[in-house]
């Protein structure tokens, strides 16, 4: 039985008729239990829908979105799902937002259990020292982590990770994609990864397989990465396998673009430094007129 | 240290304060004079300025019951007030120590029988009344919020409840405070008639109108900020599953307590403003009826009293906004601390 499966799927958003933005088409998919694979593309693409479709936010127009055999109908927390702009609440501490998620996922546990492992998550990601702050008080590439504690803290059965460390700088990411390297080694969990970066791809994923420009993005060929793990970034560098599957989705994805100049992966896509949405905005907005 | 007291006085209301603080930690003395004279310096001036005319125009007008009081007329007879109310506290205290004695006395002479000790009978003092209202204004404001806030949030939650409510909630709310008080007194008098009440209708009936008119301000707010709850943290209910009243709680709650307390703040400040006429018709000894009374009794001093009482109404109703406020500002937590 495979882990996630798209028959045929399409998705826009608007209202029916010619007018109805058609944002993915025709996509097929399947995954199977234990794998790792990224999903690459541009931004704007459709990467956050297609995981959104299989998180269970979003029902597709066409075709089926599957998960273990069964359609997906609704969210459930067996899906682990790390949001593109981490969803913190803002008024719950580090410690907080944890806990809400393994309080109303793991009842079975003891609540010392439960402290045991909120705690254990936190400290896996390096945030035991902000544990008592709230996101207000953190750096974005913090509450991206706060995020993916979030998730893994429930021991989802898969996870889908849309653009998880994309808003972290270059060292903090590569400590970050080691450590979800040996989370997936270890329990080797199935992991649905978004990314806009090849190496991430390569260096974390089985399988990498680029989302084409949408208005009706669908999937390109997929990569198998035959690399042998761990992967480190250091050894890649100078892997001649690597180095001819970077070339080569590297040039896919420009081909898409159809600007063949671009060669280095941070010039190829200039994707957007995405910030997230801050919370502190709204106040603002709230408290202008009653004041 | 510094920044964190001049951020708890600015989160209360009072960052008029803030230079003067400033000045006494030698912080940029130059610049804090200017702000120091137009925080507090102007106020002041307008302030004495708006006396001196009042002073200058009262007696110039005559009525019926005498000249109008300048601010020193009214002035010294919120004096009188006080005086009244301390000599009002002596009497009482008074009544208690005999009611105690003369309990002492027929305890040894009928032992086998209940004492009932005698109420006290002086009429309330100023002081008094302004309890009773506030306490009326409170009653009426918690009733007002635990009828307003759970509707607003199902009024939020369901367009459906929304579209349902909203004529009602449209037409009810223009309705004048006098025009519900006949109403609700009499549906009081019907069916409040326990043996031993806890509260006199009076109080009961200006309570209820203070709520039916300041229920709307919570009502809509929570409603608007229950609408408008992230959509992002709707997703983060929905992935991890919460069951409603976990996401009642835990994200809907939070996350429209700002509005909430806005509409808290807008509500009991109608309240207040309503309090007074309702008072004054359904007779709760407060200060509504404390205006009522001075002006039936019509005296020389009866406008100077109404003006003592005007301006209580005043601060009070200034006062409760500020508390409100603070507990406003206490729950933006999207706030970044400073
Ligand atoms: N709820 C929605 N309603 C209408 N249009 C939407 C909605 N969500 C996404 N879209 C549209 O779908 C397209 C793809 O959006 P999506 O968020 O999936 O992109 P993405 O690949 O995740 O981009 P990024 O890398 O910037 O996150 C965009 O054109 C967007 O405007
Ligand atoms: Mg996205």
């Amino acid at each position: 039985m495979k882990a996630i499966e798209f028959q045929n799927v399409s998705k826009g958003f608007g209202p029916e008729g010619p007018n109805r933005e058609e944002v993915l088409k025709d996509i097929n998919l399947s995954v199977e239990e234990g794998e790792f694979v990224a999903i690459i593309g541009y931004s704007g693409s459709g990467k956050s829908t297609l995981i959104n479709l299989i998180a269970g936010l979003q029902k597709p127009d066409v075709g089926s979105v599957l998960f273990r055999g069964q359609p997906v109908r609704d969210c459930d927390p067996e899906r682990g799902l790390v949001f593109q702009n981490y969803s913190l609440l803002p008024w719950l501490t580090v410690y907080g937002n944890v806990a809400l998620a393994v309080n109303s996922v793991c009842k079975e546990l003891s609540p010392k259990e439960r402290d045991e492992r909120i705690r254990h998550y936190i400290e896996m990601v390096n945030l035991s020292p902000a544990i008592d702050k709230r996101p207000a008080e953190l750096s974005g590439g913090m509450r991206q982590r706060v995020s993916v504690a979030r998730a893994l803290a429930t021991d989802p059965k898969i996870l889908l990770l849309d653009e998880p460390l994309s808003a972290l700088d270059a060292l903090t990411r590569g400590v970050l994609q080691n450590e979800i390297a040996q989370i997936w080694e270890r329990e080797r969990k199935t992991v649905l990864l978004i990314t806009n970066s090849v190496d991430e791809g390569l260096l974390l994923a089985d399988r990498v397989i680029p989302l084409t420009l949408g208005p009706g993005a669908t999937l390109g060929p997929e990569f198998v990465v035959d690399l042998p793990r761990p992967r480190r970034r250091a050894d890649m560098n100078h892997n001649p396998e690597y180095i001819r599957m970077r070339t080569e989705i590297t040039a896919y994805l420009s081909d898409l673009r159809g600007d063949a100049g671009a060669q280095d992966d941070d010039k190829l896509i200039p994707f957007p430094n995405l910030q997230p949405l801050d919370p502190s905005e709204r106040s603002a907005h709230v408290f202008s007129w009653v004041r | 240290m510094l920044n964190r007291i001049i951020h708890t006085l600015e989160k209360i209301g009072f960052g008029w304060l803030t230079p003067v603080i400033r000045l006494c930690a030698g912080q940029a003395p130059k610049e804090q004079l200017p702000l120091i004279a137009k925080g507090i310096l102007v106020p002041i001036l307008s302030v004495v300025l708006f006396c001196l005319v009042w002073a200058a125009a009262a007696p110039k007008v005559q009525t019926n019951i005498g000249t109008v009081p300048g601010p020193g007329e009214v002035f010294s007879q919120a004096g009188q007030l006080w005086e009244d109310h301390k000599e009002h506290r002596e009497r009482r205290a008074q009544h208690a120590e005999r009611q105690a004695e003369l309990q002492v006395r027929f305890e040894e002479r009928f032992p086998d029988r209940e004492w009932t000790p005698r109420p006290f009978t002086g009429s309330p003092s100023y002081m008094d009344q302004i309890v009773v209202s506030l306490k009326t204004v409170f009653a009426g404001f918690l009733i007002a919020s635990f009828v307003a806030i759970p509707i607003g949030i199902l009024c939020g939650m369901s367009s459906t409840v929304y579209a349902g409510l909203n004529p009602i909630i449209q037409i009810l709310k223009p309705v004048s405070p006098l025009a519900w008080l006949p109403i609700v007194m009499i549906l009081v008098a019907a069916l409040y008639n326990p043996a031993n009440p806890m509260f006199e209708r009076a109080f009961l009936s200006s309570a209820i109108v203070v709520a039916l008119c300041s229920l709307w301000p919570t009502l809509i707010n929570t409603a608007i900020g229950v609408s408008s709850v992230d959509k992002d943290h709707l997703n983060v209910a929905k992935v991890l599953k919460l069951g409603p009243a976990t996401r009642i709680w835990k994200i809907i709650l939070p996350s429209s307590l700002p509005y909430i307390f806005t509409g808290l703040r807008l509500s009991l400040g109608v309240g207040w403003m309503v309090l007074i006429a309702a008072e004054m018709l359904a007779q709760n000894p407060g200060l509504g009826k404390f205006i009522w009374d001075m002006y039936q009794s019509s005296s020389s001093s009866t406008l100077a009293y109404i003006m003592v009482a005007v301006i209580t109404i005043g601060i009070i109703g200034f006062a409760l906004d500020r508390l409100m406020l603070t507990l406003q500002n206490l729950v933006s937590f999207e706030e970044k601390p400073g």
